[in-house]
This record gives structure tokens, C-alpha cells and sequence, in this order.
């Protein structure tokens, strides 16, 4: 039994961490942020993740803004691995009720990300539409849309994507709940940490550990590419998930 | 490694040599003063010379708008631009407004704010006036202060009287940073919801960073934040402000949202492919007029005349 244990063991050692088989879960999350528009606001994110099995996953998101926004976003990822990382596309729905301006926000992306241990990079695009509240049919007035809005995300973790902690940081122009426009990035850093279940063992190779505190912090500054860059709002959050 | 040496050296002339055209460093932070900044001392200016009503001579009256000048070497169409306003005022005095609309970036980069400003000393003294707000370039390399010595303010209303009672509300914004900050956004909400009720003609929002990503001719120029995008078009449509004007993307397009209409407006700058300046004739409706300017201009699927 010893000599099974430690060759499972070895063989856990040995597989990369995007192939090891994901579990289910799901989080909470307190935010707090300001931006010069809205100011100081609070807010709450729950987000659930499924794999569904090993070469699709799904996550869906929603989040309540106390400056009267209210997001909601499906994600649907068909994915590869690869001999060294994996291959993944996203296929993303995203709806914004913006309702303190009475304005429907909808964004259908998608893209195709790189990921390994250490880094992850993704590139695709976007199309918006928004429409104001009191919008009838026919009425153009009260409609926009933005064809084609460019999407990318590249971050870097300081350990391998399975350790039972990590940080991560990175540059995007879009999270779970927003999508900004292709010059208007996003700035994060964030990490976890798995809380310690009865097993050593199985902590040591993050089989079984259920809690998860998870905490990120996001800065959007405003002006990058006028080269007339200044800070326009941050966003820190910190909740915890459970894993099964 | 040559490779990379050379990248670097690129990289240090962009941002280090006040003779380039893009001031790097402002990808991080500016070092011209923030909106904030910006707003509090045109505001001192603003209090210190409130801006008069304008009367014109007519109930209809035509507005010259320039935008996205970008003076560097040459200042060709900006020639053909000042020309032909004088002469258009001289020709017709009572359809042609005494003053002309400039939507920011008048220069390119660094030490050419004088060679536009001869410009606007000519049609000063031709008794005429000339209204702008900044665009991105007019701040790189900790420009504000030169802009604001020639310029003063940043943001302002102006009121345009017609013979027959009728008044328009002009305002200028500042949206040079792609943000207009928190107090210039109170004091555009206050104004409007002031003006709102105060039975204006036509109230138009005159300002440099446009609000959408309609097309291609954006993919070098970026816009304000989400959060600010849905809350201007709000308050535009929340108080009948009637027309937005805005430059950046150097391409026209005509857009409608919560029934205000988003015009952007094409470049006047030189050696642009398609290079024009804006005539607004402005009457119970407004219509505009695009005018090409400059040797290399295509007319090509451009529509010369559209109107709200």
C-alpha cells in the first residue's frame, strides 16, 4: 500500500498541473471600490465554476453593485491540453443592467487563450450592444453597438497553477463582469490560498483542501493610450469558495 | 541583442527627446495637471471672465469647426481653413458666425503651439473669435501650461443670441485625459440640468475624446471608461442635449443614442488622406457640411451634407 501511495504520489509529482482533473466551485465575494464616476461603491460577486468534464468547462458570474449596476456573465470553454500547457477558447456571454442610466449593456466574446504553469495569454474580440431601458423596436435612437472591440488577457502566477496558494498579476481589458474597450486596460493582481484539510497528504497535492480565500485587486487607469494617462478607479475583493 | 539595443534606443528618443512626437511616459502618468487640476484653474479664469452671450446676426448662422489639426511641419490646411473663414465672414457677414470651433490636438507634438496661435492671432484680429478645448496632444510633454497660456480655459458654455430671441447653448468639455475627472462631471450635470428648463434651441456638447467604438478608424484612439460612457450619454439624453461633437479618430460618424446625436468629426490635418473641416449651419435645424481641404483629399463615399 506504502509503494502504491508513493508511486501515486511520484505520478502527481510528475503531471502538469493544467492536466490535473478540476473540481467544482463555488465562491463569494465582498467588494469594495471607487471610481470618479460612481465614487465609492460596494458590492458582491458570486461565481460558480464547472468542469464538465475534461475538455469543457463552464463559469457563470454574477454580481451586485451598490451603484446600481448589476452584471451577470456565462463563460463556455472547450479545451486541449497540449504537451506543454493547454489550449483553450472561450465563448463568453456577458449582460450589464446598468440601472441607475437606464441602460442595457450585452457583450458576446470570444477568444483563444495559451496556458501553462507559469503564464497565461488569450487574445480575441468582442461585439457590444447596448440599448437604453426606454428602447421599443425599430427605434435606432436608442440603440448602439460596437462591432468589433479587440479582447486580451496575459497574466503570470509566482507558482504553478495547482499549488494550494498562489498570486498572480496581469493586464487584461476585461474580467467576469466587464468588458472594456481594447485601450482602456485593466491591472490586476490576486492570489488564493487553500485552506488545510484533515489530510497532510492530500493538502500537499491540493486534492482535498474545500475552502479557498481568494482576493484580488483591479486598477483601471484612464488615458493609457493618449499617452495622457491618469488613475481613474480600483477595485479590491476578497471572499472565499468551496471546492467539491 | 543589436535588435534589442535598438528598440531601447527607440524607446529612450520617444520618451526622453522633447523633438519626438509621442511622449511615451504618458502611457503611465501625465505629467501636465489631471482633469481635476485642469477644471480648478480654468474655473478661476471662468469666474474671473464669464464668458458673454454672443449675438449673431441671424437666426440662421453658419459655425467653421476645425479639429485634429496636428501642426507640426506644414500648416497647409490650416490655411486653406483660416482663408476661407475670413473671406466666408467678409462675403456673407450676416449668415457666417463671428467666431469658429476648435475640437483640440491643433498641434502634433512639442514647440508648435506658436505656429498655430499665429493663426488664431489673425482671425483675432480680424475682430473674430476662436473657441476650442484641448485634445491628448495638446498636453504631452507637460503641455497644459503652454495651452492654457494661450487658450486660458479648458471648458466653458458659451450662448449664442439670434436676432429674434433665440438662444443656443455651446459646451466646451475637456475630455483630453479620456476622462472629463469628478468636478468637471458635476459642473456639466449642474449646468445642463440648469439649461435644460431654461428653453434653449439647440444645446450641443463640443468636446475632443469620442464616446464610441463604432469602426476601424478607432483602433489607434481611445475612448472614456465604461462606467463614464454610460453615465455622460445618461445625463446628454436626461437633458436634452441635442448634438455632441467630437475629434479624436480623425473619421467622421454619426451616431444616436438615448436620442442625442454623437457626430464625429474628420481630421484637418496635413497629408491626412481625408482631410476636412466641419460647416455647421445651424437654424431651427442643424445641418453640417463637410468641406475638404488639401491636396490629397478623396471625396470618395463621402456625403458633403447631413443634418440632424
Amino acid at each position: 500500500m506504502k509503494k502504491i501511495l508513493i508511486l501515486i504520489a511520484i505520478a502527481m509529482l510528475v503531471q502538469p498541473s493544467w492536466a490535473l482533473k478540476k473540481r467544482y466551485m463555488l465562491s463569494l465575494e465582498g467588494e469594495y471600490g471607487f471610481n470618479t464616476t460612481w465614487q465609492h461603491y460596494g458590492g458582491a460577486e458570486l461565481k460558480a465554476f464547472m468542469p464538465v468534464n475534461d475538455n469543457v468547462e463552464l463559469e457563470v458570474a454574477a454580481e451586485a453593485l451598490s451603484s446600481n449596476v448589476f452584471n451577470a456573465s456565462v463563460t463556455a470553454r472547450p479545451k486541449m491540453a497540449l504537451p506543454v500547457g493547454e489550449m483553450f477558447i472561450d465563448a463568453s456571454f456577458a449582460y450589464s443592467a446598468v440601472q441607475r442610466n437606464r441602460i442595457h449593456d450585452f457583450v458576446g466574446a470570444g477568444s483563444i487563450g495559451y496556458r501553462m504553469d507559469y503564464v497565461s495569454v488569450q487574445v480575441g474580440g468582442f461585439y457590444r450592444a447596448m440599448a437604453s431601458y426606454d428602447r421599443e423596436w425599430h427605434s435606432e435612437e436608442e440603440y448602439m453597438c460596437e462591432p468589433f472591440n479587440l479582447l486580451y488577457r496575459i497574466s503570470a502566477n509566482v507558482r504553478p497553477l495547482c499549488s494550494r496558494w498562489n498570486i498572480y498579476m496581469g493586464m487584461a481589458n476585461y474580467n467576469e463582469t466587464q468588458y472594456e474597450r481594447m485601450w482602456q486596460p485593466l491591472f490586476f493582481v490576486g492570489g488564493y490560498y487553500d485552506f488545510k484539510p484533515k489530510s497532510s497528504f492530500e493538502y500537499e497535492y491540493n486534492a482535498a483542501s474545500h475552502f479557498r480565500l481568494l482576493a484580488e485587486l483591479t486598477v483601471k487607469p484612464t488615458g493609457m493610450f493618449h499617452l495622457d494617462a491618469s488613475f481613474y478607479g480600483a477595485r479590491a475583493k476578497v471572499g472565499f469558495a468551496y471546492k467539491f | 541583442m543589436k535588435k534589442l539595443t535598438i528598440i531601447l534606443l527607440a524607446i529612450l528618443a520617444l520618451t526622453s527627446c522633447k523633438q519626438g512626437n509621442l511622449d511615451m511616459l504618458g502611457m503611465f502618468y501625465t505629467k501636465s495637471d489631471d482633469a481635476d487640476e485642469r477644471f480648478i484653474q480654468s474655473e478661476e479664469w471662468n469666474n474671473e471672465h464669464p464668458m458673454a452671450t454672443v449675438s449673431v446676426a441671424s437666426d440662421n448662422y453658419r459655425i467653421y469647426t476645425m479639429t485634429d489639426i496636428h501642426v507640426d511641419t506644414t500648416t497647409l490646411n490650416l490655411d486653406t481653413f483660416t482663408a476661407a473663414f475670413l473671406q466666408d465672414v467678409q462675403s456673407t457677414q450676416t449668415l457666417t458666425a463671428p467666431f469658429c470651433f476648435c475640437l483640440g490636438d491643433v498641434i502634433n507634438a512639442v514647440n508648435n503651439f506658436p505656429k498655430f496661435q499665429a493663426y488664431i492671432t489673425k482671425i483675432e484680429n480680424a475682430g473674430l473669435r476662436v473657441y476650442g478645448t484641448p485634445g491628448n496632444h495638446d498636453l504631452y510633454y507637460d503641455q497644459w501650461e503652454i495651452y492654457r497660456s494661450y487658450w486660458h480655459t479648458s471648458h466653458f458654455p458659451l450662448v449664442v443670441q439670434t436676432p429674434s430671441g433665440k438662444r443656443d447653448l455651446y459646451v466646451f468639455v475637456d475630455s483630453s485625459s479620456g476622462t472629463l475627472g469628478k468636478l468637471q462631471t458635476e459642473w456639466l450635470r449642474s449646468l445642463l440640468k440648469e439649461a435644460s428648463g431654461e428653453g434653449y434651441r439647440h444645446i450641443v456638447v463640443c468636446t475632443h475624446t469620442h464616446f464610441w467604438k463604432k469602426d476601424q478608424s478607432q483602433g489607434h484612439t481611445s475612448d472614456f471608461a465604461l462606467e463614464e460612457t454610460y453615465e455622460l450619454a445618461d445625463m446628454f439624453g436626461q437633458y436634452g442635449v441635442e448634438l455632441v461633437i467630437q475629434g479624436h479618430s480623425h473619421n467622421r460618424n454619426v451616431q444616436q443614442f438615448k436620442h442625442v446625436t454623437y457626430l464625429r468629426l474628420d481630421a484637418m490635418e496635413d497629408h491626412y488622406y481625408n482631410a476636412f473641416y466641419t460647416i455647421f449651419s445651424v437654424g431651427e435645424r442643424i445641418v453640417w457640411d463637410y468641406v475638404p481641404v488639401g491636396p490629397q483629399t478623396h471625396e470618395d463615399n463621402c456625403p458633403r451634407v447631413e443634418g440632424l
